[in-house]
């Protein structure tokens, strides 16, 4: 007798991607084919899932670049070379002391770039900011409020774990109207002062912080949500992320602290997304509280800025080697190179351009 | 064609470069083509295969033929991008639907409308850039089980072995990379129409 397994989200994905790998058995087989005839739109799904491997498995192969095998050859030689060399040093000569003074070196350049990483990216390397004496803590601190991804509650409530104060002349936890934030954010949004490329970067230089962080305050937009469950508030992540342009990954954080436990959820929304956005987060809350204030982009925007002058420079680099270049294939390969560069510099300018207008953040507060 | 293999892994392990260049040839495309679909630019590509191979080079004493040697290979090929992927920890691209700023205005920088030209479309060179845009938008973990299943066609069970995970987790990975580029390929429905079978 056969045994009938109901169709599931899960059965219909091992059946679906079976069927894909042609691994399924006969009888899986025939509960696949009777289920997509019997169903138009799973069956569309499955055609279009199968002409997407398709499309994978017919991307033809590349050839290595010229040379390839030969270099990786010298590399191997070269390695023998230095095996025999050192096995052929006679034990009193080896440089000890070398090697002693060069890892002491290399510890002092650790400790000095350590700390210099974390005094300026405090919240990137939260644990080792929190190690550092209190001279290069106070640089990095100040302004706060911003505390980039992170340091969404540093402003309004620094004490973690603590339960989130409603903001002054807020009405304390009284749910506010919704629509009228939104217009009023968007409308604070294009007053925001504009970030141009005079911000000075960061720039290490021998293991020393060459310049001081810049300051670099932006006014935007809190907002607080009671949000009724945990689910849905996940899915509206994934609904922002999906249904936003804009909206990054990274962008996004989720975070569960107070007591009792609540979960915060805060998301940047672009200047031009913001209305768009408060659209999306009424789905599933409504606004708690809200709070102007400032946050300090200083951090990203010179990050960005270092992407986008190596991009640069790499640019330049290839469009050198692809001038001398003669082997044909390797031309090719060049080109391509180029072109993904110039894509990413593009991106990345944009994502500047993007801190340049200035964000909006929100968070959702569940209790 | 594996004892042949095996010979020339002895060798390798007692010290002849000459074996290692025959393994070299057996191998080099594969890993390449590995590199390239993770890393998306042929300098990286051609940085991590080398840098793959000379670990290969300097740890192949270490093989004791417990897995298969090309699994052994493709995992250090493997971690070797992860690791360098890990190491730039950039931050994650846009979507590919996103408009790009460019002097010109905005433009949509995903995959440009074919249809007027389907046959032309399904050239090497735009299926390749079509396949390489897709993946590079993926996350790391479902890029690399895809190329490792889709692309370079290595069983489940030789997938796991090589991320060292768990069967279930590679398949999972897998459902969800091909739905994710199922999304950014149905944007131009008449190119994947060309490529279609029809179902049985």
């Amino acid at each position: 007798m056969k045994v009938v397994i109901p169709m599931n989200e899960e059965r219909w994905d091992f059946l679906l991607n079976g069927w894909i790998d042609e691994s399924l058995t006969h009888n899986e087989l025939a509960d696949f084919e009777a289920y997509v005839s019997e169903n138009p739109e799973r069956r569309q799904e499955a055609e279009s899932l199968q002409k997407t491997v398709m499309m994978l498995r017919a991307a033809p192969e590349l050839d290595v670049p010229t040379g390839f095998r030969a270099r990786i050859m010298d590399r191997v030689h070269e390695a023998n070379m230095q095996k025999t060399n050192v096995i052929s040093m006679p034990s009193k000569s080896k440089p000890k002391l070398l090697v002693q003074h060069s890892m002491l070196a290399m510890a002092a350049a650790c400790l000095i770039v350590f700390v210099s990483l974390a005094s300026i990216f405090p919240q990137v390397l939260p644990g080792l900011h929190g190690l550092l004496p209190p001279v290069f803590r106070a640089n990095s601190t100040e302004n706060n409020g911003d505390a980039g991804v992170t340091g969404v509650d540093d402003e309004r409530s620094p004490a973690s774990g603590e339960p989130l104060q409603p903001l002054p002349g807020e009405g304390g936890g009284q749910i506010a109207d919704y629509s009228a934030l939104a217009d009023v954010g968007a409308g604070k949004m294009d007053s925001f002062p504009r970030l141009g490329p005079h911000v000075p970067k960061v720039n290490i230089i021998h293991g020393e912080v060459a310049e001081k962080e810049p300051t670099m305050q932006v006014p935007y937009r809190w907002v607080s949500y009671q949000v009724p469950d945990l689910v849905k508030a996940l899915s509206l992540v994934r609904e922002v992320l999906r249904e936003q342009d804009g909206i990054m990954e990274d962008m996004i954080e989720i975070r569960v602290d107070g007591d009792p436990v609540r979960l915060n959820l805060t998301v940047y929304f672009p200047a031009d997304q913001f209305s768009a956005g408060m659209q999306q987060l009424n789905k599933v809350g409504n606004v708690y509280d809200s709070e102007e204030t400032l946050y300090d982009r200083s951090r990203e925007y010179n990050a960005i800025s270092e992407m986008i002058d190596q991009l640069r420079i790499d640019i330049l680099d290839r469009e050198e080697k692809l001038a001398k270049e003669t082997d044909p294939l390797s031309k090719e390969m060049l080109e391509e190179d180029l072109v993904n560069s110039r894509i990413s510099l593009t991106m990345w300018e944009q994502s500047k351009a993007r801190l340049d207008m200035g964000v909006t953040e929100i968070s959702l507060v569940l209790k | 064609v594996e004892e042949q293999e095996n010979q020339y892994i002895h060798r390798c392990q007692q010290g002849d470069p000459q074996a290692f260049e025959e393994i070299l040839k057996l191998y080099e495309k594969k890993v390449y083509n590995l590199t390239y679909r993770m890393m998306g630019n042929h300098e990286d590509a051609n940085d991590l295969a080398q840098e793959a191979f000379i670990r290969v080079y300097q740890s192949i004493d270490q093989f004791r033929g417990d897995a298969r040697f090309s699994t052994w290979l493709y995992r250090i090929a493997t971690n070797v991008c992860l690791d360098e992927l890990r190491k730039r920890s950039r931050r994650q691209a846009e979507s590919l639907d996103e408009p790009v700023l460019t002097q010109d205005g905005s433009v949509m920088r995903e995959i440009p409308d074919w249809s007027d030209n389907p046959e032309e479309a399904l050239n090497r060179r735009e299926i390749q850039t079509m396949v390489q845009t897709g993946i590079q938008s993926l996350p790391e973990e479902q890029k690399i089980a895809l190329i490792l299943r889709d692309l370079q066609g290595h069983t489940y069970e030789e997938i796991a072995e090589m991320l060292d995970i768990s069967l279930g987790t590679v398949k999972s990975r897998i459902n969800r990379g091909r739905m994710a580029l199922k999304g950014i390929f149905e944007k131009d429905r008449e190119l994947l129409l060309q490529v279609s079978r029809p179902m049985e």
